[in-house]
């Protein structure tokens, strides 16, 4: 165990935080906020520096192996939440502790899930942090450092891999830091151009700089009180839609596209069933609702940006599906555990896991009834090896086991089933918000402290797709022999 | 630049990690799966599983756009037939790994029909290099530079050696014919001024020419000049390669074979040596047949263990020069503690000519880089440029030439006379320069310069 490269990458991560703390601090002296904002900007960003002068030096041994990734990224992931929720707190605007660890955590993970009840009496610069989080979080703290400082070692394959969801890693190109400038670039684009979008719907500057940060990290934190109910605006509601959509699909597809493999990108399976599994959802949750609403395009907007809002697991809400039929509520919370592709900004199980179990199940069978049949299982044209396939089969299992633990911790103060259940779901796939009292209309603010603190752990495991945690809190990796 | 390697093999391995290294884009062709997922977690490059002579494949990574073509697999036919294929595709140079000689006849038609830039036998190579050693039994290490002109010698200082404590300076004030370039003490490498005093146990490199370094070298134990008798253990391809070499220098040479279908087909094709059938590692075998009367040792079994317990053995003899064959890389720093020094890696041998081919091929804009060697665990290197009319050094005093640390220029060649600079000379259009350097990657000859 490289102990001495693991504190010194930490530090160098919380010290680019304090970099990017920089911003909300210009939007501060931009809208002429309070002293005490600009305060809790600056002290955290000075405390920032001087924690990590503990690991300012480079140390000799610089070799880094899976373990030491895993460890990296999951202690990482923890700190930037720890010592971003530092500005709510001197701000005043979130004054527990706990709070506002649960809000970062979920702005990092690009979960959405809020415990503010008031929008409108944050300021700008908080508001402003809170989404820039998501937008960070979506492609990945490690992936921005392995873009901007180029003396990150080779061994950071095993950071990068521990932090890009998916069952499978490739590289676009082949220096890991190029690939991970591609990624970004492709990200910022993507990003600015929605700015632009939402801009010529009518919404603000401001908001459209948030809101397009909250659907690039497919996160969710709102500006406004009501989400995105109160632009009243179906073209605003359309373009996040298909935003949402597009920054769910795998960002290696978007690569293809730039060098012109458009052949490829259209053909992927992953990509096929996602959009089958979209529109299969979109047209039942129509169907069940149709009885209850006047108009059919009304109707087919709402299913639509909530299909599109939950399977890409960003959180945004327009209609309150809390009080849809039950039939629309489970198809929307089975959609919460499905996700978006592997390699994009979403979070849950991933399209490509689930497609991989089916087939893996459907095989299974035809070798229950055959016994001698010889079956080869392939997913994008390619065989996929034995052991992918049991790794993938385990992840479920693992999730499955997780998901029953933090189920089990959050049922000790939840007020009803639906609603510790959709709140494990909607934390643990990182979405935002649930169904029962958590749900879209409602906010985390009212649970438990218990529930709160598992929670926020349930957001970080879920986006660094569990092992990585599980790695850190092992005993077998501290142990010397 | 771009550089596609077919084959994951232990060359394939040395060629991504250091070209990887080195910042070039590497992308690597190799049939089994778990062996590219190894590597890709080890070295900054991307790669596909599949067979490097299919179009497909290569089409697949780009090789009509890449610039250096390597084919490294453990077949001739297959990296002939890639190369071959890259070439028509697109890429730039191809290079191809062949063992067999009956395929190293007529190279001009391969340059120019096949279109393969060149052919390395990592055998002749390495034999080659092990010929450059028998030059300087008393090194432990031996590179040559400007076509062998100069080289670059280790030498170890003792405790009753005439450099024991003498300050550089004032070393052979009269005619500067030798240099001492590099110091290792302790692992720790200095590239020494003036002002620096050598101690015994230092590792020192001599740069001159093989004169004046044997001259320099061999004030007192001048008796052991030249390797004139050879004991080779082993028939293996290199051995085959070398006895070739010696046969032409007028060495004598013995040779130990077990097998005695080997045995008998080396005395068939070299009249001129001693065949012995025989297990190399019989000591009484070895003392029967003189070891201890042998200038040099060579060992050359399939096996590492044996050749490096053969090269100890022959050492307690007091054998002067031992040289060692070992294939597997991790062995390579214990060999030190045990006293062997001379070691011949054919992997590394080839894997590091490939790299000076890229980074010569690499650096087209001025001076570029002509040969390239690296010393200590490659923490030092030394590299050969020609300078061209562009460079910002020309005509500039060196003793006002602004360099960076830690760098030496070493020698200049100008019109076949080899000059040791001093702080008045400049260096002028068309020169030879050798320089030393712990800065890696140099690839052009302007960067020793600070900005």
């Amino acid at each position: 165990m490289n102990k001495k490269m693991i504190v010194y990458t930490v530090c160098k991560l919380l010290r680019l935080e304090a970099f990017l703390l920089l911003l909300p601090l210009s939007v501060s002296f931009f809208y002429r906020e309070p002293l005490q904002l600009k305060w809790a900007y600056a002290g955290t960003i000075a405390l920032i520096f001087v924690v990590t002068l503990i690991g300012h030096k480079k140390p000799d041994n610089i070799t880094i192996y899976s373990k030491e990734g895993f460890v990296i990224v999951s202690l990482s992931w923890m700190l930037l939440s720890l010592f971003g929720s530092l500005p709510f707190i001197l701000s005043g605007e979130i004054p527990g502790f706990i709070d506002a660890f649960f809000e970062t955590a979920s702005g990092f993970t690009t979960t959405g899930s809020s415990i503010l009840v008031d929008l409108s009496v944050i300021s700008h610069s908080n508001l402003f942090w809170r989404s820039f989080t998501h937008f960070i979080g979506g492609m990945g703290v490690l992936v921005l450092a392995l873009a901007i400082f180029p003396d990150f070692n080779t061994s950071s394959i095993f950071i990068m891999k521990a932090e890009v969801p998916g069952p499978q890693f490739g590289k676009l190109l082949s220096k890991l830091m190029h690939t991970a400038r591609t990624l970004y670039i492709i990200y910022v684009v993507m990003t600015t151009v929605l700015v632009l979008f939402l801009r010529l719907g009518g919404m603000p500057w401001f908001d459209s700089f948030l809101i397009a940060f909250g659907t690039a990290g497919t996160g969710g934190f709102g500006v406004q009180n009501g989400s995105i109910l109160p632009y009243n605006s179906p073209y605003i509601e359309y373009v996040l839609g298909i935003a949402m959509l597009l920054f769910g699909i795998n960002f290696n597809l978007y690569f293809m596209i730039l060098i012109r493999k458009w052949k490829d990108a259209v053909k992927s399976e992953e990509l096929r069933a996602y959009l089958s599994i979209v529109a299969v959802s979109v047209t039942l949750i129509v169907l069940n609702l149709l009885p209850s609403y006047d108009s059919l395009r009304k109707c087919i907007r709402d299913a639509f940006f909530a299909v599109s809002t939950v399977i890409t697991t960003t959180g945004f809400s327009t209609a309150d599906y809390g009080s849809w039929p039950a039939f629309s509520q489970v198809i929307l919370l089975l959609l919460m555990f499905v996700g978006a592709c592997a390699g994009s900004t979403a979070g849950g199980l991933k399209v490509s896991r689930v497609v991989i179990l089916i087939k893996s199940t459907f095989l299974q069978l035809q070798r229950m009834i055959y016994p001698n049949s010889v079956t080869v299982l392939t997913f994008e044209k390619k065989r996929i090896s034995d052991a992918t396939e049991k790794s993938v089969t385990n992840y479920f299992t693992v999730y499955m086991f997780l998901f029953a633990g933090f189920l089990i911790i959050n049922a000790l103060n939840a007020p009803d089933f639906l609603t510790s259940f959709s709140s494990v779901a909607a934390t643990f796939n990182n979405i935002g918000p649930g169904l029962g009292k958590v749900g879209p209309t409602y906010n985390y603010a009212e649970i438990g402290n218990l529930s709160k603190i598992a929670l926020s752990f349930a957001m970080i495991i879920g986006r660094l797709e569990i092992f990585p945690m599980l790695v850190l809190f092992s005993p077998m990796t501290w142990r010397k022999h | 630049m771009k550089i596609v390697i077919a084959g994951g093999g232990k060359v394939g391995e040395a060629l991504c990690t250091d070209l990887s290294a080195e910042g070039y884009d590497v992308i690597l062709i190799e049939v089994i799966e778990e062996r590219l997922t190894k590597l890709i977690e080890k070295a900054d490059i991307t790669g596909l599983v599949g067979n490097g002579a299919s179009i497909k494949a290569q089409l697949e990574v780009g090789v009509d756009t890449s610039d250096v073509f390597i084919s490294v697999t453990n077949s001739d036919e297959l990296n002939i037939i890639s190369a071959i294929i890259a070439r028509k595709l697109g890429a730039q140079h191809t290079i191809a790994r062949v063992r067999n000689p009956e395929y190293f006849v007529n190279m001009n038609f391969v340059r120019d029909e096949l279109g393969i830039t060149f052919m390395i036998n990592p055998e002749l190579v390495s034999a080659r290099d092990i010929m450059t050693m028998l030059r300087f039994p008393y090194a432990y290490d031996v590179e040559s530079f400007f076509r062998g002109v100069v080289n670059i010698v280790e030498v170890e200082i003792e405790e009753d050696s005439f450099l024991n404590g003498k300050m550089l300076q004032d070393l052979n004030t009269s005619d500067e014919k030798v240099l001492v370039c590099i110091v290792d003490r302790n692992h720790e490498v200095f590239i020494p001024n003036g002002q620096f005093v050598l101690q015994a146990k230092d590792r020192i490199y001599l740069t001159g020419s093989e004169e004046a370094i044997h001259e320099f070298w061999c004030v007192k134990k001048s008796p052991n000049k030249r390797v004139r008798s050879v004991m080779i253990v082993g028939g293996s391809r290199i051995s085959h390669y070398l006895i070739e070499k010696l046969i032409k220098k007028n060495i004598k040479v013995k040779l130990i074979e077990i097998n005695t279908k080997i045995a008998e087909e080396f005395s068939f094709n070299f009249p001129e040596i001693t065949v012995i059938n025989g297990d190399g590692t019989d000591q009484d075998l070895l003392r029967e047949e003189g070891i201890s009367s042998y200038d040099a040792v060579v060992s050359m079994t399939g096996i590492d263990e044996e050749n490096m317990i053969l090269s100890m053995f022959s050492h307690s003899l007091n054998v002067q020069k031992t040289i060692t064959k070992i294939n597997r890389k991790m062995l390579m720093p214990i060999l030190d503690k045990i006293g062997l020094d001379s070691v011949i890696t054919p992997k590394k041998v080839i894997s590091d000519l490939i790299i000076r081919f890229v980074r010569s091929e690499g650096s087209t804009k001025s001076s570029k880089v002509e040969t390239l060697h690296r010393f200590l665990e490659n923490r030092v290197e030394s590299l050969e440029f020609i300078i061209d009319g562009n460079s910002r050094a020309l005509n500039i005093p060196l003793k006002d030439l602004k360099t960076i640390p830690n760098l030496l220029i070493a020698c200049i060649l100008r019109e076949g006379q080899l000059i040791f600079p001093g702080g008045q000379d400049v260096i002028l259009e068309g020169d030879r320069v050798l320089i030393i350097t712990t800065k890696k990657y140099l690839d052009r000859f302007d960067e020793i310069l600070v900005s």
